[in-house]
């Protein structure tokens, strides 16, 4: 996609360059013809700005960043689907629970009691 | 007292302020480039006071309609599930919180107001379009 709507608009920034210099050389060549009034612009190059116009916006859109969805529910539920790496609450959600501190403590008095019984 | 029909939508349906932001972000910048670009158009074009404005008016009208084609109807889902529109206001809500709608997708109320008239079109875009205009105007004729 970034790359199709990238060709996309400078195709038509080039259209538009072009119908620059297009009505450019016009007006350049009718003020040698001395008019007084400034003749009208031919009508090629009005279509062509107004064709590179609909081309560089349709390439600009296409270009533009992803929308997101602003409804926390939609929004929780791609960040799940993605596996939750993008979660702000994951620091929350996985937390190491509750130690067991008596079992550790009888863990630790074993130990202890171990250590001694050789020593003695 | 009750909550309001906008509170109860934000207490149902709470809004991502980060998602707002960016998907303002994101109509923003496309308004402000696509105006310049509009300003340029109309100075080829020569066109002057009123028809330069007429011109901008019409130019944003297709750049809006041409991003709600492409990108918000296309991912499914109206303009409320990309902008909150009326301070995020569920379209359809009653008073206790049920939504009567058929579509699937969270419609907000108002949102087709922020794709259409949002994104500064008639603020910092529109003197995009002026700088534009009166350059290449001013260079070309």
């Amino acid at each position: 996609m970034g790359f199709f709507s990238r060709l996309i608009t400078l195709f038509g920034l080039v259209l538009l360059g072009h119908a620059g210099f297009s009505a450019h050389e016009h007006t350049v060549l009718s003020s040698n013809a001395r008019l007084t009034a400034s003749p009208a612009l031919p009508l090629d190059i009005v279509i062509e700005a107004l064709v590179s116009l609909v081309i560089i916006s349709l390439g600009l859109v296409l270009g533009a960043e992803k929308l997101k969805p602003v409804s926390w529910s939609v929004w929780a539920g791609q960040i799940e689907k993605e596996g939750g790496a993008r979660n702000p609450y994951r620091r929350l959600e996985e937390r190491y629970s509750f130690w067991d501190i008596r079992a550790k403590r009888k863990e630790f008095a074993d130990w202890i009691r171990n250590q001694d019984v050789p020593a003695k | 007292m009750a909550p309001s029909k906008q509170e109860l939508s934000l207490l149902l349906n709470p809004l991502v302020p980060e998602a707002v932001q960016h998907n303002n972000k994101t109509l923003t910048n496309l308004h402000s480039v696509t105006s310049f670009l509009l300003g340029l158009v109309a100075g080829i074009l020569a066109l002057q006071s009123a028809y330069g404005f007429a011109f901008y008016l019409s130019g944003t009208v297709l750049v809006s309609g041409v991003f709600h084609l492409l990108l918000i109807s296309r991912s499914g889902g109206g303009a409320g599930v990309f902008f909150p529109g009326a301070n995020g206001e569920i379209a359809d809500i009653d008073e206790r919180g049920f939504v009567h709608n058929s579509s699937r997708a969270v419609q907000r109320k108002g949102a087709w107001r922020d794709v259409w008239f949002g994104g500064g079109v008639m603020g910092e875009a529109l003197s995009g379009f002026v700088l534009g205009w009166a350059g290449t105007a001013g260079v070309l004729h």
